[in-house]
């Protein structure tokens, strides 16, 4: 009943739509974005690999008029790159083919073998414009994304949907977003304190308790509608008018430990760790709203604690200790995979002790008879 | 059992006294009207009273239990100020809210509100309300539980005369149903149609005057020779006070036939007579003459 209460005041309040329409708005425009950005994708791939083959050509070139000048036979090693730099000349034709023929999936094994000469290019002491640690590290992409028949997508700017979904996620799920949504859902429950018209709740038979957990519960929805939001609508429009592909989430993404995450495994950790965190931020806020009672001074803690924790994650430091950590998800989720338990149990015991201390300050309503 | 016992209770505002040490037992029902001048403290004692504002020290018991205990709450009401609504809701949603809390059925809630005669605007929201539609709102929240203690600040603040009278009226029938009510008002003249029963809050503290206790009956006459009326009824052993051509006499009702012949017999001719009653605005005047010398 008085959840139904709080959430009637935050809808009705505007603003709250107003956000979740932005929302939607921007995750549409971010997939008509991605969708033009397809053929530039494409033609800039192209261009890249044309850029490799330029330079393994004007090497080729060179080495070919150096063979002239000395008798063949001569110079084992010239006459290995040159056969290497060939092969590799060949490879990155055969790349930039594929590529403009949309051949995606066999895209990955050109690249492989592409990459893999190169590497041996590099190993003969030529030039290649990537370091042998990119290499490798495509190379062993390419290979897990053949295991799950699954073509290479472009991280930023894919309409497929598991990639999709984790663009938007890395987009919204970020200290910025974080502090807006909660400065939408949580100023109408502060600002109760700021007009005085908490009175009105104050001069009925409720218990603290009840009373803060509502507030909490109604904060803890209207944050899990905007996450449900974001998720959906990246879903929906992405599996509506997305690449069509078998099996989307089995894709791969890199994690901070060089090794990989599932997409699917991905995506339950945001959505596990994004609800999480709208629990321990909307205690946070209730906690802040009985201490201080004032709407803006509550709006800059949180601002203070949220820029605060963004340039702790600039630096590095990123702790599985504390909670906040959380408000950067992607960041966050590929430094803990496979799955971070100390980290899911100290977001919820975060929750339970700022829970806890709100209801030890707010004692106007005691249990006595 | 006693409705309300506030004892020893202060209230301060850092070194501001705004309540100092009041005591304060009513225990039958009926009306108390609480009055003072702006800024006594008036409002900040029944925020006390409901524990919305904590008390410095003391102690306040309403129908037997603690004031901090919200189970009490079921048969109070605060009749409060408009801040407590919220503009962007429905006066509906506010009684929604209050029916739900006191787990009032849906059409008790109806009925305080087209007894009120709030249907026509129940699901405007509150912002497109006047003042006296809010009041009319701050009403009926305040009758939905029927409570028992129902402490009223500034009732009947933007009301038409209609709304007054028909507040009045609720009022008189929650005190014939047991209802205490405690009546915050700068309206006077209302609370004489009330009560007689007063609390003065002067420099912190509580003064329960029972206007019962002061009622004297005293006519105005308006005659066509003052000075001789007073003569005549002065030899005839009466209470005169003269201003100009009126006479001021404080005689009990009995004595007004013969109070009248004298006048007549002696060839004065009467013009007016008014009736005075001792009122709450005379006692008003009697407890806050230096705020009202300070004022004038």
């Amino acid at each position: 009943m008085l959840i139904k209460f709080e959430l009637k005041k935050l809808w009705r309040s505007r603003l709250y739509v107003i956000t979740l329409i932005l929302t939607i708005a921007f995750v549409l425009g971010f997939f008509i974005r991605n969708i033009v950005y397809q053929d530039i994708n494409k033609a800039e791939e192209i261009a890249r690999f044309q850029g490799y083959r330029s330079d393994v050509l004007s090497q080729i070139i060179y080495q070919t008029d150096l063979l002239r000048e000395i008798a063949e036979g001569v110079d084992v090693n010239l006459e290995e790159s040159l056969k290497v730099g060939r092969a590799l000349y060949h490879a990155l034709g055969d790349l930039v083919e594929a590529r403009e023929r949309d051949q995606e999936l066999a895209l990955l094994q050109l690249e492989i073998d592409a990459l893999e000469l190169a590497i041996i290019y590099q190993d003969l002491d030529n030039y290649f414009p990537l370091s042998l640690e990119e290499l490798t590290d495509e190379v062993e992409k390419n290979t897990k994304l053949i295991s799950v028949s699954l073509p290479k997508e472009p991280e930023h700017a894919s309409i497929q949907p598991a990639v999709f979904l984790r663009q938007i996620a890395s987009f919204f799920f970020t200290g910025f977003s974080f502090y807006v949504v909660i400065t939408v859902i949580g100023t109408p429950i502060v600002k109760e304190y700021d007009d005085y018209s908490i009175k009105l709740t104050y001069s009925l038979p409720l218990s603290s308790r009840r009373l803060i957990l509502s507030k909490w519960a109604s904060l803890v929805i209207s944050g899990a509608i905007w996450l449900s939001t974001v998720i959906c609508s990246a879903l929906i429009v992405s599996t509506l008018f997305g690449k069509q592909v078998d099996q989307p989430f089995n894709y791969l993404f890199r994690t901070a430990q060089q090794d990989f995450i599932r997409a699917d495994h991905y995506t339950y950790q945001i959505i596990l760790f994004g609800f999480l965190f709208i629990l321990l931020l909307t205690a946070l806020v209730v906690l802040l709203t009985l201490l201080v009672k004032r709407s803006r001074v509550v709006q800059l803690l949180t601002l203070v604690l949220f820029l605060s924790v963004e340039v702790m994650l600039r630096q590095g430091l990123i702790n599985v200790t504390f909670p906040f950590t959380y408000q950067n998800l992607d960041l966050a989720i590929t430094h803990f995979a496979p799955i971070s338990i100390n980290g899911l149990a100290m977001i919820i015991s975060n929750v339970f002790v700022i829970l806890g201390l709100a209801m030890l300050i707010d004692k106007r309503r005691r249990y006595l008879c | 059992m006693t409705i309300i016992h506030l004892k020893d209770v202060t209230k301060r505002y850092k070194k501001q006294v705004v309540i100092n040490e009041v005591n304060l037992k009513i225990e039958r029902p009926g009306i108390w009207a609480l009055v003072g001048p702006n800024g006594v403290g008036k409002t900040t004692l029944l925020n006390c009273i409901c524990n919305i504002v904590p008390i410095s020290s003391g102690t306040i018991t309403l129908l037997g239990k603690s004031h901090r205990s919200y189970h009490v709450f079921k048969q109070i009401a605060f009749l409060q100020d408009n801040s407590i609504l919220f503009h962007y809701l429905t006066g509906y949603d506010h009684l929604k809210y209050v029916a739900d809390s006191h787990q009032v059925p849906k059409s008790n809630m109806l009925e305080v509100a087209e007894y009120l005669g709030m249907s026509n605007y129940l699901f405007k929201r509150v912002e497109d309300y006047s003042l006296g539609m809010k009041q009319h709102l701050l009403v009926a929240l305040s009758l939905i539980n029927k409570p028992k203690l129902l402490l009223m600040d500034e009732p009947l603040n933007g009301l038409d005369p209609t709304s007054a009278i028909l507040i009045r009226n609720i009022l008189l029938d929650l005190v014939k149903q047991g209802t205490t009510v405690i009546l915050s008002s700068h309206n006077l003249a209302e609370i004489d149609r009330v009560t007689n029963q007063i609390i003065f809050l002067k420099n912190g503290k509580l003064f329960e005057v029972n206007r019962s206790d002061y009622l004297t009956t005293r006519y105005l006459f308006k005659v066509s020779n003052a000075k001789k009326a007073k003569k005549v009824l002065t030899e005839a052993r009466y209470q005169v006070n003269d201003s100009a051509h009126n006479l001021d006499i404080e005689i009990s009702e009995q004595d007004l036939d013969q109070c009248i012949k004298h006048i007549h017999n002696s060839n004065i001719t009467i013009l007016d007579i008014q009736k005075q009653v001792s009122s709450s605005e005379a006692l008003y005047q009697d407890y806050y003459s230096e705020v009202m010398k300070g004022a004038h």
